[in-house]
């Protein structure tokens, strides 16, 4: 939630930027995406600064399930559950496997950008996402489906737009921000095909785990 | 049954020592259930008694161990565990039993294609209904007829191996599944069907336990099955010839899930051993789930097969059999409520006198669970069951028949 409302920007010290740019992610069927991931990538950005971002394993699921994470960033995996999960991924940003026991911590540095889906190899629906970002400049779009970056730099600039549910080009979208653009301070993306399922990590059977 | 019970505890809490020495730096997980029933039956001697009727329990019943189950997870590393599975049963047969035992690799998967294997013996993985600690249902109590079946004579021991597409984990609304069978030790499959029929319980038949046959005029008799053991074990080689199964479904993300199985002893019908028949039975299953909302479950299953014992020219059993059922739960916050219907048919296929195997029947099954707690329980079942079974016949008995059953259940697990 508290990633819902962040909007984190840096102003560079580079001169020309430009005032408060809106951009609006809508679904196929013209209704809003809430919580999709936007960011904006270009050369040499300026990196936040690397930080502990907490990830835990509570009642059976991951929490929270998106997590935004700057390049370099440790995320911190705590099993708060009564039993042991055993954490994995095979995305390319971060091939990874671990068993974690009631009550242990795992620390693991995310050194690649990109999308970690990541689940458990004992429960099945547990499912989670990690993006791994190499620009300062990201936020999740709120439940209109929007987004305002308050200032940008005028290098020149790619949007991504991500989510776990979106089919178009493999789960990311990304857009060239041309000058027309650029000028008109807004943008909006709309989806060309429909979104995949919800991917809430509601567990098949769950009396047999005394969380 | 309290004799037992402590019996029960203390054998198993040396197993249960002696394993965790053993695996003294590995991971072990203890999980149980007890099961305490009050039972109200009006059928008259249970199949498990020698009988003909469907139901575990009969009229002179009132209290029952339902279930003591303790199943017992060892993770011996990452990807490797070992399994086991064993329970106490106050009725007929020796009293514990183990009822699955098995070494899984499952390593964590390391690209979409997710690789798992088994070996030991083990439930085909067909029952959509006991998915709870040592295979019990969660609810209703008693099993629908299929599953039934299933934790009576069907068991492979062998191996396994299954390959699924986690295409949830690849940004793809499919999962797909498929896995591969070969086991031996369960070549008498089919003779339940055949000489009692679809029946419907919870009563799990464990490695090497012998169950009574009702007292039918072929078994054991010069005029048919002479070979035949007034006892039944359905889980022994009898033709050294090793059986398969196989699966495939495909499920989708939070929506429905499809699943074929097939199953083929290939017992040779004209072998015996151990006064134990080989059966060749093979059948075909369907099972469907489709979660309508997050708290409302409908599951159903068909399953089609045939057994062949004995030679085509003489005295010989040839059924066909099939069953199929819908079940609706509902979960609240602390209730569970399920309703169920099925029907279930085996046909005669064989002209052999006196072993008229035809069944017919139908049930409707209520049940309701409430959870006091993570640990307690109190569940409660009504069953009405209606069938035509045949064989009643040779024991003067009426072939049309209608039972009901209501049972409550104290439940405690952990």
């Amino acid at each position: 939630m508290r990633y819902a409302i962040t909007l984190i920007f840096l102003l560079f010290g580079l001169v020309n930027s430009v005032l408060g740019f809106d951009v609006e992610v809508l679904r196929a069927n013209g209704k809003p995406l809430a919580g999709a991931l936007v960011s904006l990538h270009g050369e040499g950005m300026v990196l936040p600064e690397s930080q502990h971002i907490e990830l835990n394993q509570r009642e059976l699921r991951f929490d929270p399930q998106i997590t935004l994470v700057p390049l370099g960033s440790t995320v911190v995996f705590t099993n708060e559950d009564k039993v042991t999960h055993h954490v994995y991924s095979f995305s390319k940003p971060w091939r990874e496997q671990f068993r974690l026991k009631k009550g242990e911590i795992r620390n693991a540095v995310m050194g690649t950008a990109g999308e970690v889906a990541l689940g458990c190899n004992i429960h099945d629906w547990m499912l989670a996402y990690i993006y791994v970002l190499d620009t300062s400049l990201y936020g999740l779009t709120d439940e209109d489906g929007h987004i305002q970056f308050s200032a940008i730099p005028s290098q020149a600039l790619t949007l991504k737009i991500r989510h776990p549910r979106i089919r178009d080009g493999r789960g990311a979208v990304s857009q060239v921000l041309s000058t027309e653009l650029r000028e008109e301070n807004r943008v909006t993306i709309k989806l060309k095909r429909k979104l995949l399922p919800k991917r809430d990590q509601i567990p098949t059977d769950d009396d047999e785990y005394l969380y | 049954m309290l004799l037992k019970l402590v019996k029960f505890l203390s054998s198993l809490l040396v197993t249960v020592f002696s394993f965790y020495t053993s695996f003294l730096y590995a991971e072990t997980r203890i999980s149980g259930l007890l099961d305490l029933r009050a039972v109200d039956s009006n059928t008259d001697i249970s199949w498990i008694d020698a009988g003909l009727a469907p139901t575990r329990f009969a009229a002179d019943d009132d209290v029952a161990l339902g279930q003591a189950v303790i199943a017992a997870h060892w993770q011996i590393s990452n990807a490797l565990s070992l399994d086991g599975v064993t329970s106490l049963y106050d009725d007929a047969g020796n009293s514990i039993g183990i009822n699955e035992l098995y070494i899984k690799y499952a390593p964590a998967p390391r690209n979409p294609w997710h690789i798992q294997a088994k070996a030991g013996s083990f439930f085909p993985e067909i029952s959509l209904e006991n998915t709870g600690v040592g295979w019990t249902s969660r609810v209703p109590l008693t099993n629908s007829a299929i599953n039934t079946w299933i934790g009576e004579e069907v068991k492979l021991s062998g191996v396994q191996v299954s390959l699924q597409n986690l295409g949830k984990m690849a940004g793809r609304e499919w999962d797909f599944t498929s896995s591969l069978s070969l086991f031996v030790n369960n070549d008498p499959t089919g003779s339940m069907l055949a000489w009692r029929g679809w029946a419907m319980h919870d009563r799990q038949l464990r490695l090497g336990e012998e169950i009574a046959i009702a007292d039918l005029p072929t078994i054991g008799s010069e005029m048919g099955f002479e070979n035949q053991s007034p006892y039944y074990d359905p889980f022994t080689e009898v033709d050294d010839r090793p059986g398969y199964a196989l699966s495939m479904s495909i499920k989708k993300t939070r929506g429905p899930g499809l699943k074929y199985y097939r199953y083929d002893n290939r017992a040779n019908p004209v072998s015996v051993r151990d006064r134990q028949y080989g059966w060749h039975t093979r059948f075909d299953h369907l099972s469907f789930s489709y979660p309508l909302r997050t708290s409302t479950r409908v599951i159903a299953q068909w399953l089609s097969g045939s057994s062949l014992m004995g030679f085509k020219t003489e005295e010989h059993v040839d059924i066909h059999f099939s069953a199929w059922f819908l079940s609706v739960t509902e979960k609240f916050t602390h209730f569970r409520l399920s309703i169920r219907y099925e029907t279930f048919n085996v046909e005669d296929r064989d002209r052999t006198p006196m072993d008229d195997n035809r069944q017919k029947g139908d049930a409707w099954t209520l049940g309701l669970r409430y959870d006091v707690n993570k640990s307690f329980s109190v569940a409660a079942e009504y069953i009405a069951l209606k069938e035509k079974n045949y064989a009643r016949k040779y024991f003067n008995q009426p072939i049309d028949i209608g039972f009901s059953q209501s049972q409550l259940a104290f439940q405690w697990r952990f």
